[in-house]
């Protein structure tokens, strides 16, 4: 019964333990933002923009690598960022595609707490959790 | 008509006439990361004023742009490179100020805690006038 426990325990465990990017955008400024976060971890890159401020929503680290199972690089973020934001803009609050055949991307915005928040899994990622 | 009485009368209407001078005022505040929900456009007396606020989907654009009553007129493209210069200077670190953009005067300020900016123009003459040149 302990073992079983166990591995239900890990199974939970390892299902939730995406490889992605997390971007969170809310209440930005007039020239940008004030607090800009950023961790790598456990797999995830997490990059959080808060707050009227002048500074831009871009990692520092010079690109994006999650375990070496993903890497973009700030060219590539830029398009995919262009890329969610023009899709809101059409109307589409919340949706995903794929960018260049290399990642998922699944994004959503809400009006009332002007947030948005976007996550970019690898394909492999994406298909073990039956994003694709 | 007792000589006080026209004397309160000849203050009053200088008075109205000191305050009644034309500008162009371009307020926004708190803009969402997609737009604005209000844009509100009112045009009196020779003054004009644009007024963008609250998250939503729309840009914060004249809808009937507006012109000097001395005649200067101020096309899309001066407006936008009028903002550029505004926004490179707050970017820069000056959150109030003033310049001349060709026959305009631009005053602006920005303040960060309200996430707020007021642009107010002029007509050169008009400034000069106020005593702001």
């Amino acid at each position: 019964m302990k073992k079983l426990s166990l591995f239900l325990v890990a199974l939970t465990i390892s299902s939730t333990s995406f490889c992605d990017i997390i971007v969170t955008k809310k209440n930005k400024g007039l020239f940008g933002y004030r607090y800009v976060s950023e961790t790598v971890a456990e797999g995830t890159h997490t990059l959080s923009c808060n707050d009227p401020g002048f500074s831009s929503c871009k990692s520092e680290l010079g690109s994006y690598n999650v375990d070496g199972e993903l890497v973009l690089s700030h060219e590539e973020f830029s398009v995919i960022d262009e890329t969610v934001n023009e899709s809101i803009d059409e109307g589409n609050s919340n949706g995903k595609f794929v960018y260049d055949d290399k990642c998922l991307v699944v994004y959503s915005y809400s009006e009332s707490n002007d947030q948005l928040t976007y996550r970019v899994y690898s394909i492999s990622e994406a298909q073990e959790n039956n994003l694709l | 008509m007792t000589l006080i009485k026209r004397w309160m009368l000849f203050m009053f209407i200088c008075m109205f006439a000191s305050n009644s001078y034309a500008w162009i005022k371009i307020e926004k505040a708190n803009k969402g990361l997609f737009g604005y929900k209000y844009v509100n456009e009112d045009h009196t007396s020779g003054s004009h004023m644009l007024a963008c606020a609250e998250p939503g989907w729309n840009g914060c654009n004249w809808d009937n742009p507006p012109t000097f009553d001395d005649g200067n007129f101020l096309d899309l493209d001066d407006y936008l490179e009028i903002e550029s210069e505004v926004e490179s200077k707050i970017e820069s670190g000056v959150s109030s100020g003033d310049f001349l953009f060709e026959t305009i005067y631009v005053e602006f300020t920005y303040d960060q805690d309200l996430d707020r900016l007021v642009m107010k123009l002029y007509s050169k003459d008009e400034a000069r006038e106020l005593g702001l040149l």
